[in-house]
């Protein structure tokens, strides 16, 4: 288990990282995530031995690794930018951290490279300058395997790769994490790498840790109005009045006229808004949803298979969206500069704090 | 004229132009005419003219066109074999000063611009500057200035005489005062090239190398050496090519008892006016600056460089 308690990183007067309490198990894949400039990858940096913390400790299953150097650590980073040696071929990238820490050589390189899915045969002997991004990151990834680290540190490497790629490579980093049994730390300001491959989140925002939890948890539960709306693309409408009845909250907002029950979970602060994530909601000709207002069609953009209505009540500057299948909206004959409904089911409420 | 058909005029004058003095009169081949007009005037010129002379039969000082001689030749190649005369004493000076130029200038810069590009944050600026200031000033004033520290009764004799002691070896016209004096005055031609190389040199691989167990020697032998190796091959060209043509430091330092090829040339065409015996060296000098120039540099893969930054 890797531990941090109380861990600290300030630059100057600016505090990146404010006394983190982590804890992720054994063969976990945990994520951190938030926006730029969260303070995840100073955090990342700190575990990886890159970065002295100001304060605080790290513990590896009870040993305090605080003062270790990078090369002492059981923990091997993927950067960002992969930093492969231009200078070598991928073999010798993959056999340099074996050479370093004593391991046999023997027939791993090829071993390896089957492991992140590249051919030995045709790739081992390229100089590393030589490879696509995709390539790249896949020799990043088996070097970084190469001493069998306890724990995988990864930056974001996925961030620069294409749009299918990225995918791809998502999935099978999921499956080589659950193949080795291997603890992963993957930081991202990414929702879609977060959610498809963590068994455990840490979302982090201005250096703090501000909900943990399972990407299924916290998606349904959202802590904050910011995780709500990072965690997918959400309309909020402020509340102005909330008050508990029987497990749920009896809340009102003023643009909403209407006062409506919402289970909330109790024991956690006051709600102060409604969120609704767009793709729960629609719009239509007439208010047949449980909750609802009247809207102006600002814009409709299509996007694949579903379009993003952009609308804005008539006497307000808020904007609002809808994200519907496209023949569901189509269907409707509602067109841009029309007035209509933006509306949703009361169960796909979710009440958050400020 | 239609777009399309200006479009296509256009393209087949281009495509036309491409070939013949045509295109050495457009851009981009007119770009560079400035540069080479001076290059045909300031370097071709002369070289022919140092090779014409050298050809020329002793003490003239007017290319005689119906005597052509290799007596200068001889008598230069013939004392380097022979050992007679200067030019083989001559030929070890140059090629000694050089070489122990470049080793020290490296052995001093390398350090030095791994602080500057890896480590010194602070004042790194400050550092530069105190390192091109001294490029302002005069070879030759600096040169003095290091006479003047060294030769009898100068500021080094007043210091040691403090300290009691009135009898030491003078430091000056040795070869080892040469080699202070060129490792002084080109070490800013080795330490900026590798200064450079070293900041070329991406943060990341240096932490990567780190995160997967490579211990400080490892990272210097397999990663920083051979990735500022481009900076020291280019330093060690410039600091050796300009040490093999060093004058002044030696005339100065060496004070007329130990003479470098460059210095020899001088007195060659000035004290003892003998222009084809300057001239047959001074095409000996610049087959040996060419020669290792071309060994230097072969010892990197220029095109790889050149295609790193793509």
């Amino acid at each position: 288990m890797l531990q941090s308690t109380n861990l600290r990183a300030e630059y100057g007067s600016l505090v990146a990282v404010n006394d983190i309490d982590l804890q992720i198990e054994t063969g976990e894949f945990a994520t951190i995530v938030g926006p730029s400039g969260c303070g995840k990858t100073t955090l990342l940096r700190m575990l990886a031995g890159h970065q002295e913390p100001t304060a605080g400790r790290i513990e590896l299953n009870g040993v305090d690794i605080t003062d270790a150097e990078p090369q002492n650590r059981p923990t091997s980073l993927v950067f960002q930018s992969w930093a492969l040696f231009p200078h070598m071929t991928v073999r010798e990238n993959i056999e340099f951290p074996m050479q370093n820490n004593g391991v046999e050589v023997g027939d791993r390189v090829e071993e390896l490279l089957r492991q992140v899915r590249l051919d030995p045969d045709v790739h081992a002997d390229k100089k590393a300058t030589e490879l696509s991004g995709g390539q790249k990151q896949r020799v990043a990834l088996a070097r970084s395997l190469a001493y069998e680290p306890d724990i995988l540190l990864l930056d974001e490497p996925l961030a620069s790769l294409d749009y299918v790629l990225r995918k791809r490579l998502q999935r099978e980093l999921a499956d080589l994490n659950e193949e080795l049994g291997m603890t992963f730390i993957y930081v991202t300001h990414s929702l879609e790498s977060a959610l498809l491959m963590s068994d455990k989140l840490f979302v982090l925002e201005n250096g703090n840790i501000i909900q943990t939890g399972s990407p299924e948890d916290i998606y349904r539960a959202p802590n904050t109005k910011f995780i709500a709306e990072f965690m997918g693309d959400a309309n909020a409408f402020e509340l102005d009045g909330a008050t508990e009845r029987d497990g749920s909250y009896e809340v009102h907002a003023a643009i909403l006229d209407q006062t409506t029950t919402v289970p909330y979970e109790h024991g956690r602060d006051t709600p102060a808004y409604l969120v609704v994530r767009y793709d729960d909601t629609t719009v239509g000709t007439e208010l047949v949803d449980d909750l609802g207002l009247e809207v102006v069609i600002e814009n409709v953009l299509v996007r694949g298979n579903t379009v993003l209505i952009e609308c804005q009540p008539p006497d307000d500057d808020e904007e609002y969206v809808a994200e519907m299948p496209v023949d569901a909206f189509r269907a409707t004959g509602i067109e841009k500069g029309n007035t209509a409904y933006l509306q949703w089911d009361v169960s796909k409420s979710i009440l958050v704090p400020e | 004229m239609s777009t399309l058909q200006r479009l296509r005029t256009r393209l087949d004058r281009s495509g036309a132009s491409e070939s013949g003095l045509a295109g050495l009169l457009a851009p981009p081949g007119i770009l560079l005419i400035p540069m080479s007009l001076l290059l045909l005037v300031m370097f071709v010129g002369p070289m022919v003219a140092i090779v014409v002379f050298s050809f020329q039969t002793g003490n003239s000082i007017v290319a005689n066109p119906l005597e052509w001689s290799i007596a200068t030749y001889e008598e230069v190649i013939g004392g380097m074999i022979s050992g007679e005369g200067v030019y083989g004493d001559v030929l070890v000076n140059t090629v000694a000063v050089s070489i122990t130029t470049t080793a020290l200038t490296l052995v001093v810069s390398y350090p030095a611009a791994y602080a500057l590009a890896r480590r010194i944050k602070r004042y790194k600026l400050v550092f530069l500057m105190l390192l091109i200031i001294p490029l302002f000033t005069s070879v030759n004033i600096r040169v003095f200035g290091w006479a003047l520290f060294l030769v009898q009764n100068g500021v080094l004799d007043s210091i040691v005489g403090l300290f009691g002691v009135e009898e030491y070896a003078s430091l000056m016209y040795r070869r080892s005062t040469i080699i202070l004096g060129t490792t002084y005055v080109y070490l800013p031609f080795m330490l900026f090239p590798v200064y450079l190389s070293m900041l070329s040199i991406e943060d990341a691989t240096i932490e990567a190398a780190q995160d997967l167990g490579a211990s400080n020697y490892t990272l210097f032998r397999r990663i920083l050496l051979p990735l500022s190796k481009p900076g020291i091959v280019i330093g060690s060209l410039f600091v050796f090519v300009l040490s093999l043509g060093a004058n002044v430091e030696a005339e100065i330092l060496g004070g007329g008892s130990i003479f470098t090829i460059a210095s020899n040339i001088q007195y060659s065409f000035g004290y003892s006016q003998n222009w084809p015996l300057g001239s047959t060296q001074a095409v000996g000098l610049l087959i040996i600056t060419v020669v290792s120039g071309i060994v230097i540099l072969r010892t990197i893969d220029l095109r790889a460089i050149a295609e790193r930054g793509d």
